[in-house]
């Protein structure tokens, strides 16, 4: 097994090129994502963590499988979220599993940002706000729903986001503004019902 | 299963199953089809374009109050709807190969449809130049079944003798002002042109496509008041009618020797 510590300052790319050589070098890329990954899993799938396990061991296969069609010029990190999108779609499209809510160990600073770049209500209480959140989140459409996830909990950029789903910036940025305005109508909708 | 099991677990797996990296060779070939068909399904639009050029460049605009008075009426008759279509279809196929490149996603719609387009005319102009539109048309008027129904449709609109409007192929030269037509149909015509206005140039030869201005005067008899040469858009589907006939004219066994014969006859 190889020793994670030994590896810490190589780049993701410097351990694509040494798990091409050795496969052992795997390991190292599958602990620095396995955790984010899982998370993103959950974000947007309704599955239990040990079916997201699963989706996630699927995921690195195809990662360790496509490994010679990494293109350097993008972001690795940008690489696998999009191989971990495409699983999610491909599982969801079998499933049909819709997320409810998002994890619980979402940090509480990732509600506040989306709070706060949507200028929600700042008198409710944070734990009712992010229960709100969570609420609204859920009864979002799939792909609104995966946009915000992107950008305010997996706190990647347009361009990441761009390289992530295969989609122009232009677009994304269409993509985030449309999400937060379907958020607030449907916040400000099950805020006030009447 | 635990976090630092998940890693384990799946080296064990890509060991197991004996999984290894694709080589890098089936990307780049993956990749290099992919641009290639993009190319390709631009030069084929390029091949569009360029007859779209011919027909657009040729059609009958100086008499277009012989088919429509109305002149956008006119040219919504005449615009060449097939090879429209054709391009519109492959700067579609193209914008789906580019897409699917490495690079592609990161550009909009309509930057990679508009670009496609532009470059299809840009290369359309050039093969039109080259005669690349003539040839493509000439070839598709002697050999698509469909030729006059879809890909020419001024054939059919010339092909109006109660409107006063006939086009062919001389096929017989019967006296001074009398010759046969073969119009595309391929209904044999007996023209009169006595009375007729020639344009400059033309000749009442066999083999000669021209446009007849007049009126019926019986059955399968067509006064001409004015005979124009035919413009090219057309010319492969006369000289092939007009092949096949002189073929099974000259030819006492009508189906044994035809079909031999049919290579060997010279084309008018």
């Amino acid at each position: 097994m190889i020793e994670n510590s030994l590896y810490a300052e190589k780049t993701d790319t410097e351990i694509v090129k040494l798990t091409l050589e050795n496969q052992e070098f795997f390991s190292l890329l599958i602990k620095r994502y396995e955790k984010k990954l899982i998370t993103y899993i959950l974000r947007l799938t309704k599955v239990s963590f040990e079916e997201a396990e699963d989706i996630l061991q699927e995921v690195f296969i195809k990662v360790y499988q496509n490994l010679n069609a990494f293109d350097p010029d993008l972001k690795f990190s940008s690489w696998i979220y999009r191989i971990t999108h495409n699983e999610v779609i491909s599982h969801y499209r079998k499933t049909k599993a819709r997320p409810e809510k998002l994890p619980l160990e979402t940090e509480a600073n990732l509600f506040d940002k989306l709070a706060s770049d949507l200028d929600l209500e700042k008198d409710l209480d944070n734990q009712f706000l992010r229960k709100s959140i969570d609420q609204v989140l859920g009864s979002l459409d799939n792909n609104f729903r995966e946009i915000l996830v992107l950008r305010f909990f997996e706190e990647k950029d347009y361009r990441e986001m761009s390289d992530i789903l295969k989609k122009p910036m232009g677009t994304i940025a269409s993509l985030v503004n449309r999400a937060k305005s379907k958020f607030k109508e449907e916040f400000n909708r099950q805020r006030n019902p009447l | 299963m635990k976090h630092a099991d998940i890693s384990q677990s799946i080296l064990e797996t890509i060991k197991a199953k004996k999984i290894v990296p694709r080589p890098r060779w089936t990307f780049i070939m993956r990749n290099n089809i992919i641009w290639f068909l993009s190319i390709l399904s631009l030069l084929i639009g390029s091949a569009a374009a360029s007859v779209i050029i011919f027909m657009v460049m040729n059609n009958d605009w100086g008499m277009y109050q012989e088919i429509n008075d109305n002149f956008a009426a006119f040219t919504l008759l005449t615009l060449p709807y097939f090879w429209l279509v054709s391009l519109g279809l492959f700067v579609i196929v193209a914008y789906y190969n580019i897409r699917h490149t490495k690079t592609g996603y990161r550009y909009r719609l309509s930057i990679i449809t508009l670009g496609s387009i532009g470059l299809s005319i840009l290369i359309g102009a050039l093969l039109y130049q080259a005669g690349a539109g003539e040839a493509i048309d000439e070839v598709l008027g002697a050999r698509a079944p469909f030729y006059q129904q879809i890909i020419n449709p001024r054939l059919k609109l010339w092909s109006q003798p109660s409107q006063g409007r006939l086009a062919g192929i001389i096929i017989k030269i019967n006296g001074i002002d009398e010759f046969t037509l073969l119009d595309p149909r391929e209904e044999a015509w007996l023209v009169y042109s006595q009375e007729a206005q020639m344009a400059p140039k033309i000749l009442i030869n066999i083999g000669e496509k021209v446009m007849v201005i007049g009126e019926e005067n019986g059955d399968k008899v067509f006064k001409a008041f004015r005979i124009i040469q035919f413009s090219p858009p057309g010319k492969g589907y006369f000289n092939e009618r007009l092949r096949v006939r002189q073929m099974h004219e000259s030819c006492p066994d009508p189906i044994h020797a035809c079909q031999k014969n049919l290579l060997m006859m010279p084309q008018p």
